[in-house]
């Protein structure tokens, strides 16, 4: 019974265009394409749904401008990106800077995936202090928590994201995770391997990645078999 | 830097023409001829779309929603038609590829026992079985629930183990 529903249906895959059809067609489109030039490919303004939606958009953006301008001067913001934990303008960078881009990211897709930088941008900061012999327990403990909590934002997002209906989006964002997590252990344990003076801090951030790569390793694993799953088909 | 979205176009087109063809192909119940229409329409229609500035998220999922709609309108426009009518276009003359022609005969099979199944467990079936999409995919692009579909293709599938007995 299930060998002759099978075969039913594995015939069927079978069938596709002639070679001369498929580029009959393919020219016919190519024509069209030629005829209908894409009017707009301003990625902002693709995004835009309704004109409602674009004047709050606007809004939005002059908000951002303002904030940015009035509180903290462009310049100050600009500098402050390149800050570590420790210096001056460090709060400047994760309390202004990173808000206000957090702000600007309008689908659950770009605030998954910007949460995830966030916490890529504290690891890069923790390689950057140990680099510098300046990776103690202190700032290291802090770190770590804003990592995590970072990353624990991302998780809840893609899981969000997957639950919604989107898998492959989830799927996507949880793979550059992925890879930029196991990109930052590795930079960290080169690190540990050449600096004596940090190694045991490094080692402890090293441990909170792994964990972390282990949750996001099996959301990849969720989404990527909800994407691809193919239909049980009970016979 | 990357690719036109020209370029991404036909290369979409590279890769899903035979699978939209195949679809509305058993869509139609073997209309070659209109098949092949609607899947030049799916992709000058989602170009359309594109072109407008717009974007797709998943292009693959987006062809099968937009040959699903050609689908659907074909077939309103069908319903005015008297069945004999519609058999008989259904069914056409082999095909002048003898490759081809083999293939669709092969196919008959299926053909048949999709004509006996109503519209609704026909269209999951072909999607889940055909084009290998996934129940939520097959979902969305019906823009019904996972439930009813699951429901649709349990449907048929039963159907279809009673007419092949």
């Amino acid at each position: 019974m299930n060998n002759l529903f099978e075969e039913l249906f594995k015939k069927a895959k079978n069938i596709s265009l002639s070679q001369d059809e498929k580029l009959r067609a393919q020219k016919y489109i190519m024509d069209f394409i030629e005829m209908h030039p894409v009017r707009n490919a301003d990625p902002i303004r693709q995004r835009i749904q309704s004109p409602l939606s674009a004047f709050i958009l606007q809004l939005r953006m002059i908000a951002v401008g303002l904030i940015v301008a009035l509180f903290v001067g462009g310049g100050v913001s600009f500098a402050a990106e390149g800050a570590l934990p420790g210096d001056a303008l460090y709060p400047v960078k994760v309390n202004v800077n990173e808000n206000v881009r957090g702000m600007i990211s309008r689908s659950e897709e770009s605030k998954a995936e910007w949460e995830g930088r966030r916490a890529e941008r504290r690891l890069e900061e923790a390689a950057e202090l140990a680099a510098e012999n300046r990776l103690d327990t202190e700032v290291r403990v802090t770190i770590e928590e804003q990592f995590n909590a970072h990353a624990e934002r991302a998780q809840r997002r893609i899981e969000a994201i997957e639950t919604s209906g989107d898998a492959s989006a989830a799927a996507r964002i949880s793979t550059d995770l992925e890879a930029s997590l196991r990109a930052q252990d590795r930079i960290l344990a080169e690190l540990g391997e050449s600096k004596a003076e940090v190694k045991n801090e490094v080692t402890e951030v090293q441990g909170d990645i792994r964990a972390r790569l282990e949750a996001v390793t099996n959301l990849r694993i969720k989404a990527e078999d909800k994407n691809g799953l193919h239909i049980d088909i009970g016979l | 830097m990357g690719k036109t979205k020209e370029q991404q176009f036909l290369e979409a087109y590279e890769h899903y023409a035979d699978a939209i063809f195949r679809h509305c192909y058993f869509r139609l119940y073997g209309n070659h001829k209109r098949a092949l229409d609607l899947m030049q329409e799916t992709f000058t229609k989602t170009w359309e779309y594109r072109a407008r500035g717009n974007e797709i998220e998943n292009i693959r999922a987006f062809l099968y929603r937009t040959a699903t709609n050609l689908i659907i309108d074909e077939s309103r426009k069908k319903k005015s038609l008297s069945l004999d009518a519609l058999s008989e276009e259904g069914f056409d003359p082999p095909h002048p590829d003898t490759r081809q022609a083999t293939r669709e005969a092969e196919a008959s099979e299926l053909r048949t026992v999709l004509s006996r199944l109503d519209e609704d467990c026909s269209a999951v079936l072909i999607m889940g079985y055909v084009d290998d999409l996934s129940v939520k995919e097959i979902a969305r692009t019906l823009g019904t629930s996972e439930n009813a579909t699951s429901v649709r293709i349990h449907r048929g599938i039963k159907k279809i183990r009673e007419l092949l007995s």
